[in-house]
């Protein structure tokens, strides 16, 4: 009996840490997806870096670079 | 009756006085009073030609972004930024070349924007190529000295009041085509999140064509602004059509929440300073 006890143990606590393992492994590539999906800096690096420094033009140049940065 | 025959005595009798006076002018003065009628009739008709009519212009770039010193210093460690960024400049090149704007005018009022551009719309690289002066639809009323421009930005609609544009007029010609153009400068300036800064445009117009308008709602100089530079692009006219045989309707934008040049100035800051915080 001991030994079905110590068995099932041994079982739930290999099932755990591989399950954990697999978690992280999403979370990390879940983090990569992320990083390269959010363009944010390029955005205002894009939109505020280049022109004449009216706010119009640094939102519209910001909101076409998200827009293509999104699509691709 | 009794009326109307006297009427008709003093008509006849003016007539008769009328023959003896035109007999009486010698045939050198004739011809000074025929050439100014002539020329008051081509006069006439040239204006009523330029009163109305379209001018389509097209748009260049004089810089980009991918080829600047300081962008590609800027970003040297960020390479993958940097070929979007040539990407982005070569489809906007591309698509330049097939987009136009109209200048579309009458005798008090006209109307500037980008031509077709629902058309445009499945292009990714349209926004790039007309960019955000292009995007705009520019009215100017002469006669009641009214200057609107019909922005889509931070999603809705405004329609934005602008002060009448101040001109310094330059000794300065140069030959476009086959006009001789004159140079003119205006300057303005810009409220930014960077506090205020002072821009200036560029003009050539040309007196020939009687037309006081020109691209992106720059207007009142004595003759068509046949080319307008600003920042880092330029607008030349590709095609003038005058009086064209369907009727031209200028027709003014009216959607839209209606700010002042400051007021839609400080709407722009507040936007950019919470995108900045946001991401």
């Amino acid at each position: 009996m001991k030994k079905i006890i110590l068995g099932m143990v041994f079982v739930f606590t290999t099932v755990t840490m591989v399950n954990a393992k697999t978690s992280e492994e999403m979370i990390e590539n879940f983090e990569e997806i992320v990083l390269t999906k959010d363009c944010a800096q390029e955005v205002w690096d894009f939109g505020t870096g280049w022109d004449n420094g009216d706010p119009y033009w640094e939102w519209y140049w910001t909101d076409r670079y998200y827009s293509w940065c999104m699509e691709q | 009756m009794y009326g109307t025959v006297i009427i008709k005595l003093n008509l006849a009798d003016i007539l008769v006085n009328g023959i003896h006076k035109i007999s009486a002018f010698k045939l050198k003065n004739m011809n000074k009073y025929i050439l100014v009628l002539i020329l008051a009739l081509i006069l006439n008709f040239s204006y009523a030609q330029q009163s109305e009519g379209i001018v389509f212009y097209k748009k260049e770039y004089l810089n980009l972004r991918s080829s600047d010193k300081d962008f590609i210093t800027k970003y040297k460690n960020n390479p993958d930024f940097i070929k979007k960024v040539e990407e982005i400049d070569l489809g906007t090149i591309e698509m330049l070349s097939q987009i136009q704007f109209e200048l579309v005018y009458n005798s008090s009022e006209s109307i500037f924007k980008a031509q077709d551009l629902l058309q445009l719309e499945n292009n990714k690289f349209s926004g790039f190529a007309i960019g955000p002066e292009g995007s705009t639809v520019y009215y100017i009323n002469q006669m009641e000295n009214v200057n609107i421009q019909q922005i889509d930005a931070y999603g809705e609609v405004f329609l934005v009041k602008y002060p009448k544009t101040e001109w310094e007029l330059i000794n300065e010609t140069k030959k476009i085509g086959k006009y001789t153009c004159y140079k003119a400068v205006t300057r303005y300036t810009v409220k930014g999140r960077k506090g205020i800064m002072k821009r200036s445009v560029e003009a050539w117009y040309c007196p020939e064509i009687s037309i006081p308008y020109g691209p992106l709602g720059f207007s009142g100089l004595p003759g068509l602004i046949i080319e307008l530079t600003a920042h880092n692009y330029k607008y030349y006219v590709s095609k003038i059509e005058l009086n064209n045989e369907k009727e031209i309707v200028v027709k003014k934008p009216t959607k839209g929440k209606k700010v002042s040049k400051i007021e839609f100035e400080e709407i722009g800051i507040k936007t950019m300073n919470e995108f900045k915080k946001g991401y």
